[in-house]
């Protein structure tokens, strides 16, 4: 109990750390001490007269979006540790029922219909995430009440495949510069952060947590299988449709935001569960919070690492985090192989 | 005292019945053992006892209770039933694994770990409190599940073939802790394959065919070879000391 309470506290300084450093860092050099003031300003504590350029790139483009940045990682891995811990499939993640390919045909049918810069963008993603999903619980209907997982995800990936051929004939028919905006949708963006998504974003994944972590036993219940879960007295049912349904809004919000980051939603849960063990108690939070570490140094590095060019932040959660998983591979064998 | 009443009870899966007209009392503290041939019905049987099953109201009693008015929760903490073969989807250590017991019940953490802690040692598992779930021999995991259903403190605990995939002295083990446990006032239903095992360990026996019972009574009463002839469609020998079966075992060069 109380290494728990120290181990989420530890990650919540450290989390709020890196948030601090990304605020920092970029093609503007903005030193800590004004950083500090600024924000010790907007809070009426001083009043120490700052550059309203500084002002306005701490807090109005860096600091949302490193905000942003730790909310999606947070709600991504945490999607994430729910999905495998309802699947007991170690290869399930946020995006599985559909939701990527769901929410890129949605926002790729908003571009290419000339909404590039406005809401109708995310708006579109999020319907085409829910749509996607809804379809998929439809077609794994007919077992529902104890709905197969294999069925719910082969609808998953049946749905994913017809949503992608929508998505690709929308970039066939699509202008070079709608084009850009797609693929660069599509490989992740944390750019378009605003302090009104990160208000909804935030509201929303504190009540997913707050269900989720109460549900937290229920969830290790079921890496036992259904009957099994079912004579511990938990109802498998219901805590799966009411699992599945939170994640899949969560994560359809996220997307909305900031595209598809791939990579954050399934190696940061394998990750944690190393590092942590597999008590949804602990590994929740403990893996929402690496997740959020994780992304706010990986939108750092897609930000400086060609600036005044911006990687898609996608690519840099692959080439970083693949080769860090790897590494916890080789070196946790027995564990993963048994978990594998 | 009855723990459990079944009256009548019939079952049928895609308009195939599996069970017909079954009615049977199990008595408190007794080893009440289901044998039966592949297909009969047995673990069907335990299924509707521990409402894995949907059945009609009004033909399993747990206690005092009907089966069908009872949540999850209330039949998890009135008996604990394991399944022939547990897989564990993650890493867990023992001592997790084993607090799952608790998940039905709003006692204290407090309570819950020295509930799980003499769990455990009832199972013979307490030294590998802290070793993972993933290290440990199939023995070894059989005895895990089990302090896992004790952590329950339940009045019934429903076995399905709790001896399969384990060598002799494993599966004594494992028989040895049951009789243990229906001494400390458990009530245990089990289905055994080994009949002669069933025949030691068992102090009450059903046998079923094609979803009905032949015969319930004692080792002695069930376990003859007419019994077995017409169940299994096998011949044996049977073998007693002081009344008591030591060896069921199968004539010679009988085709089946």
């Amino acid at each position: 109990m109380k290494s728990r309470k120290f181990l989420f506290l530890f990650l919540a300084v450290f989390l709020v750390l890196s948030i601090s450093f990304a605020t920092i860092v970029g093609s503007v050099h903005i030193p800590l001490q004004k950083q500090m003031f600024a924000m010790t300003n907007l809070l009426q504590i001083t009043n120490v007269p700052l550059e309203a350029s500084d002002v306005f790139i701490l807090l109005h483009i860096r600091l949302p979006r490193a905000i942003l940045a730790a909310l999606v990682g947070f709600s991504l891995a945490f999607c994430g540790t729910i999905m495998q811990g309802i699947f007991r499939n170690p290869l399930a993640d946020p995006y599985l029922l559909g939701i990527a390919s769901g929410a890129t045909a949605g926002a790729t049918m908003m571009i290419v219909l000339g909404f590039s810069l406005s809401l109708m963008m995310p708006i579109g993603a999020f319907l085409g995430a829910i749509f996607s999903v809804a379809i998929t619980y439809l077609i794994a209907q007919s077992q529902w009440g104890s709905f197969s997982n294999v069925t719910l995800i082969l609808s998953g990936v049946a749905m994913g495949a017809m949503f992608s051929s929508i998505t690709t004939f929308f970039i066939f028919i699509s202008e070079d510069e709608q084009l850009r905006h797609i693929m660069f949708w599509i490989m992740g963006s944390l750019a378009n952060s605003r302090w009104l998504w990160i208000f909804y974003l935030s509201i929303l994944l504190a009540i997913v947590v707050i269900i989720a972590n109460f549900l937290s036993k229920q969830l290790d219940a079921l890496s036992l299988g259904d009957d099994m879960a079912f004579h511990l007295g938990v109802n498998p049912a219901f805590i799966k449709k009411l699992l599945l349904l939170l994640a899949t809004i969560l994560t359809a919000a996220v997307v909305c935001v900031s595209g598809t980051i791939g990579f954050v939603g399934i190696i940061i849960p394998h990750t944690s569960r190393l590092l942590f063990g597999s008590s949804h108690k602990k590994l929740l939070i403990a893996s929402g919070f690496m997740g959020a570490i994780f992304l706010v140094f990986c939108d750092i590095l897609s930000r400086t690492i060609a600036a005044p060019v911006e990687i898609p932040i996608g690519i840099i959660t692959a080439i970083f985090g693949a080769p860090f998983f790897l590494y916890l591979l080789i070196h946790h064998k027995k564990t993963v192989g048994s978990i594998l | 005292m009855m723990n459990i009443r079944i009256e009548n009870l019939s079952f049928s899966y895609q308009n195939k019945p599996i069970l017909k007209d079954i009615s049977l009392k199990i008595e408190r503290r007794e080893m009440f053992v289901i044998v039966g041939a592949n297909g009969s019905g047995k673990t069907t049987l335990l299924r509707c006892i521990s409402g894995l099953k949907k059945i009609e109201k009004q033909k399993v009693y747990l206690g005092l209770k009907d089966l069908v008015s009872m949540s999850a929760r209330e039949v998890a903490q009135y008996l604990s039933a394991l399944e022939p073969q547990i897989n564990i989807g993650f890493n867990y250590t023992v001592q997790q694994v084993v607090s799952m017991g608790r998940i039905a019940f709003t006692t204290t953490p407090q309570q819950d770990a020295k509930i799980v802690n003499t769990s455990m040692k009832k199972a013979h598992v307490e030294h590998f409190a802290q070793t993972s779930i993933f290290n440990l021999s199939s023995g070894e995991r059989q005895r895990v599940w089990l302090a896992m259903a004790l952590a329950q403190e339940p009045q019934v605990l429903i076995l399905d073939e709790p001896t399969s995939y384990l060598d002799i002295k494993y599966q004594l083990q494992i028989l040895n802790v049951m009789r243990s446990l229906t001494d400390q006032g458990i009530t245990i239903i089990a289905t055994i394959h080994d009949l002669c095992l069933a025949a030691q360990y068992a102090t009450k026996i059903a046998m079923l065919k094609n979803g009905q019972i032949v015969g319930i009574g004692t080792p002695e009463d069930i376990i003859t070879t007419e019994k077995i002839k017409d169940v299994f469609d096998v011949e044996v020998q049977i073998y007693q000391e002081n009344n008591q079966i030591i060896g069921v075992v199968p004539k010679k060069s009988q085709s089946t």
